[in-house]
């Protein structure tokens, strides 16, 4: 194969390669609008979902389309923020947060924030050793974004308990990490 | 230049499986390294297969383009060789179809060269080891009647239910190699 058409090939193959990831990244669109619109459904206001939406799906797609372990925190992110949004949402329409103090949900809130920060920088750091730091804490941001979801029902308070737990665990579990993680990708 | 020995290959497919996680990952700067050691494995293999020129060189194109399309999909707990193989054995499949129905050959030409050099059985047990992870996802029922023989069945009616089951079952097959390897 002459040199030009060999230049050819690869720059034909690079750009097949970059579509792939476009694709692969626009996968968590369809993870991230049912939650959205789920939320819209249960009660939250319509800008506040939109508004998430605008903000998680353009930084979710990003940094899976830029990868190296920051697309997988992103994709962990969406999930944990996505359950625990749907948490609150479904405890306000079983009429739960009622039943206990504010105090009390709160604090509920604070320790599944702490559980989903430790789980994230786990996550990152089983697949990767360096930069765990970096990645945790993209996954906690992106999980505390979808958390805001379930802001307008539960209340700002939830989301910033959640959020600031969240992300101090995956900050302290990422520091943790280095000395359970060797052998991972870098 | 001496042709690489089974060591240099098992270092080589070592790498080219490092490099391709790394780019599978978002890494660009494998890029180059996956390419310059895909290239030569695939260029190879379809070469082995259709022995001409132009029909290789088509087969190998298409295959690497469709390796790079796939990625996002690529299991990185598989060898990236045999993963790539995979692909590479259906643009095969592809080349010679469209051989046939030009009738541009009168030879039938085999998927694996009859000549057993040692990267000929390599690469016949990298497509057997990749068709065996293939059956793994089947049933235990569906693989025992692709195994069995014929139209099993005394009656027209059984072996005609059996008919159905077997392709029920080359179905299955089929999904299942669609979804591991993007082609079927």
């Amino acid at each position: 194969m002459e040199p030009l058409e060999m230049r050819s090939l690869q720059a034909h193959a690079l750009r097949a390669y970059e579509w792939s990831r476009w694709r692969a990244a626009l996968r968590v669109v369809a993870v991230i609008l049912p939650v959205v619109l789920l939320s819209a459904l249960l009660g939250t206001s319509v800008e506040l979902c939109a508004c998430t939406a605008v903000l998680v799906i353009p930084v979710a797609v990003m940094l899976r389309w830029y990868g190296q372990g920051f697309g997988n925190a992103a994709t962990h992110g969406v999930l944990v923020g996505g359950a625990a949004a749907m948490g609150v949402l479904v405890a306000c329409e079983a009429g739960l947060l009622g039943v206990f103090a504010r105090g009390v949900v709160v604090a509920a809130c604070a320790c599944c924030g702490l559980v989903a920060g430790i789980a994230l920088a786990r996550w990152v750091a089983l697949e990767h050793r360096e930069r765990v730091g970096a990645r945790a804490l993209t996954a906690a941001g992106v999980a505390s974004a979808m958390m805001s979801l379930g802001c307008a029902e539960g209340g700002f308070a939830l989301v910033a308990a959640f959020g600031i737990a969240t992300t101090l665990a995956a900050g302290v579990g990422a520091l943790l990490a280095p000395a359970t993680s060797i052998g991972r990708q870098p | 230049m001496s042709a690489p020995t089974t060591p240099d290959r098992r270092e080589e497919r070592r790498r080219l499986h490092a490099a391709m996680v790394r780019f599978a990952d978002g890494d660009r700067s494998a890029f180059d390294e996956v390419f310059s050691l895909l290239w030569p494995i695939l260029r190879a293999f379809t070469i082995r297969a259709l022995r001409t020129e132009a029909d290789s060189e088509d087969a190998a194109q298409a295959a690497l383009l469709k390796v790079f399309s796939r990625i996002g999909d690529y299991d990185r707990t598989r060898d990236a060789g045999t993963w790539a193989l995979a692909i590479a054995s259906y643009e095969i499949m592809t080349v010679m179809k469209r051989r046939s129905r030009r009738r541009e050959t009168a030879d039938p030409v085999e998927v694996v060269a009859t000549a057993a050099g040692p990267e000929d059985v390599a690469m016949a047990n990298e497509l057997r080891a990749a068709m065996e992870h293939a059956l793994g996802h089947l049933s235990e029922e569906d693989l025992a009647v692709l195994h069995a023989e014929g139209a099993l069945g005394s009656t027209p009616t059984e072996k005609a239910a059996h008919r159905k089951r077997r392709q029920r079952a080359v179905d299955k097959l089929k999904s299942v190699w669609r979804r591991l390897y993007g082609t079927a």
